[in-house]
């Protein structure tokens, strides 16, 4: 078992399996910074992996698929947009409302383009190709997991960057903060609470949007029904856990991708029931929300 | 008093009327793009599910899940919760009463009884995880309660594939001879009476939660828990009662389903009944009485839909996006029985 935990492999596929938990809690940070909460990101995140599935099946290109997946993101959210702000649906019913109609979209999408199946393995996507650097590739253990992996990871690294960047030194993250903290105070002095959460909603879209492209056209080069599978409400969970800062999200999002991992490489390395460590990555997230809403009440007092 | 009751009974027959008419909008969509007849799809959706006796045993039948988690979800949301529990509860509760039944015997009556309330009871029990946690540390009992779902989906899983497994048919538990199920209603319609129970349920709850002192403490818990405090109300003992009783009549309903139409609990995934619980809570305003008329309007909509289905070119999935309009529909609504501020009247 330790053989397997200190192999190259171990770590290539922790970071594999992250990448979603990421894109998700980076979706989760920026509607939560502007004061609304996105739960479904599970349901966005789905749609994308349709639709960047399908379309880049058959435009034949995974650069296409990609943007179409990120709109398709997008688009979910600007559905929750109306919901919740134009039509002022709770906000919470409405995330939950958009999940459902994600799951059936999903189905009614691959059922009517692939005549009734309820997966696109005979319609495989395009795939967003790896990158290796060369040089910084060949180093040992850590080469191949950080310096050869899909495309995707340096754009959530890149993501990360600028997040941080709009949020601290741009005057959009300004209004977004305000949004979140003090909507009445950002009304007062001309800031539309409504257009900042929406513009905000749109870059939660466009994250939701890269999550769920990674799963149906990097991860696997196909779309499933229910392969979104939880994922984006643990990157809720870590964005909770990361209380709003980028860089310790991404850390519990990157834990969360580890045990994740671990519950599947597990199966064959381990002589353990391979259900009971799939309850792994929820337990590990049920403890951690505890521990961390403990320690959290203590500092307060 | 009479007034605001009429006005209130108007908004909800225009809202379902509006429902409908989504529904029929997004079938004319689906049949359009599928190429599918028209006509002949509208009459299987409206007309279909009172065809005949079997069609109508269909929609009681569909209910009775609805129902329970109806009436869970109502009773949490009233006292502000968002717990997304019902759903590993039903499933859980399912589970137990399967597992159960065989093995308490053949006794009429005694055995799904006993089953369901032991089903009642622990999936209380574990509700009480997520609610315990909210209560006491605040930790957002949404994120908890769907973790707490998978965890109780694979743990069912782990069972089912083996301890728990007939050894002659593989992933289900043993067979369930009549006298451990719940009688029929009717023989032919193969109607159970888990439908009674069910709406003894809501009736029980709706009593519970305006005619008690306990429903009057976990209202006023909803609508202002400060205010509560400050009226003596010990608000967090009712964050987690409604929780802990929500999961628990979600058990419970999972129990009676499967003792009323299955013969084996075999699922293989987490059903839905839990999100459709706030699909029916919306409709119904979070009030326990409308909840069985609620699940009425669902059933009927879904066994049309299931009725399309049947004709061939429109698959069964078109009802989520139809119910996902739906509760947006009655979303607004519900936000200002909620919370009684601010937010434009629609209707």
């Amino acid at each position: 078992m330790l053989d397997w935990i200190f192999s190259e492999s171990f770590l290539m596929n922790v970071i594999a399996y992250a990448i979603p938990i990421v894109f998700a809690a980076y979706a989760s940070l920026i509607s939560n910074k502007a004061g609304i909460s996105a739960i479904n990101i599970e349901g966005a995140m789905s749609i994308a992996a349709v639709t960047g599935a399908l379309v880049s099946h058959y435009a034949n290109s995974w650069v296409i698929g990609l943007t179409a997946a990120v709109i398709a993101g997008i688009l979910m959210m600007m559905l929750l947009a109306l919901a919740a702000l134009k039509l002022r649906a709770d906000n919470f019913l409405s995330g939950i409302a958009l999940n459902t109609f994600a799951t059936g979209a999903c189905l009614l999408i691959v059922k009517v383009v692939l005549d009734g199946r309820t997966d696109s393995s005979t319609a495989p996507s395009v795939k967003v190709p790896n990158v290796d650097i060369p040089l910084l590739s060949d180093i040992p253990v850590i080469g191949k997991a950080i310096f050869g992996q899909n495309l995707l990871f340096f754009i959530a690294l890149i993501v990360l960057g600028l997040l941080i960047l709009l949020i601290n030194r741009t005057r959009l993250g300004v209004q977004i903060r305000t949004a979140g903290y003090h909507p009445e105070a950002g009304e007062s002095v001309g800031v539309s609470i409504r257009r900042t959460r929406t513009i905000a909603l749109i870059i939660c879209g466009a994250m939701a949007g890269l999550g769920g492209a990674y799963l149906s056209m990097a991860n696997l080069g196909y779309f499933s029904a229910g392969m979104v599978s939880g994922r984006g409400f643990i990157g809720i969970a870590a964005e909770a856990m990361g209380a709003g800062m980028p860089v310790k999200t991404t850390l519990f999002a990157l834990l969360f991708g580890a045990v994740d991992y671990f519950a599947v490489g597990g199966q064959t390395v381990l002589s353990f029931p391979y259900e009971l460590l799939n309850t792994l990555p929820y337990l590990m997230t049920l403890l951690a929300l505890t521990i961390y809403a403990a320690a959290h009440n203590k500092k307060k007092g | 008093m009479k007034k605001n009751m009429i006005k209130s009974l108007c908004s909800l027959l225009f809202r379902l009327a509006l429902a409908v008419a989504v529904a029929a909008i997004v079938l004319a969509g689906a049949c359009i793009l599928m190429d599918g007849d028209l006509q002949e799809v509208m009459t299987a959706f409206f007309l279909g599910p009172i065809e005949d006796e079997y069609a109508i045993a269909e929609i009681l039948r569909e209910m009775v899940p609805l129902i329970f988690t109806g009436v869970a979800v109502s009773l949490m949301v009233r006292c502000g919760q968002f717990n997304m529990f019902v759903e590993g509860a039903f499933f859980g509760g399912a589970f137990l009463a399967g597992v159960l039944a065989p093995v308490l015997g053949e006794h009429f009556l005694l055995t799904p009884i006993i089953a369901i309330l032991a089903a009642a009871v622990v999936m209380g029990a574990v509700g009480y995880i997520p609610a315990k946690m909210k209560s006491s540390l605040g930790v957002n009992e949404f994120v908890s309660s769907l973790m707490l779902n998978y965890i109780v989906y694979w743990v069912v899983m782990y069972l089912i594939h083996g301890v728990a497994a007939d050894p002659d048919y593989p992933n289900a538990t043993m067979y369930l001879e009549d006298a451990m199920r719940l009688p029929l209603l009717n023989e032919d319609t193969e109607l159970s009476s888990n439908l009674i129970i069910a709406l003894l349920v809501a009736v029980g709850s709706g009593l519970f939660l305006f005619k008690t002192k306990w429903g009057y403490a976990l209202r006023m818990t909803g609508d202002n828990a400060n205010f509560a405090v400050y009226s003596g109300i010990r608000a967090k003992r009712y964050v987690t009662a409604s929780q802990v009783i929500g999961a628990s009549l979600a058990g419970m309903g999972g129990a009676s389903f499967l003792l009323g139409n299955y013969y084996r609990f075999q699922w293989a995934s987490l059903p839905n009944y839990g999100f459709d619980g706030f699909v029916i809570a919306s409709i119904a305003g979070n009030n326990p009485y409308a909840v069985p008329l609620a699940a009425l309007f669902l059933g009927y909509l879904r066994v049309g839909a299931l009725q399309v289905s049947r004709l061939g070119d429109i698959p069964n999935e078109v009802i989520y996006v139809i119910q996902a309009i739906i509760i947006i529909l009655f979303g607004a609504q519900f936000v200002l029985s909620r919370k009684k501020k601010g937010g434009k009247k629609h209707a």
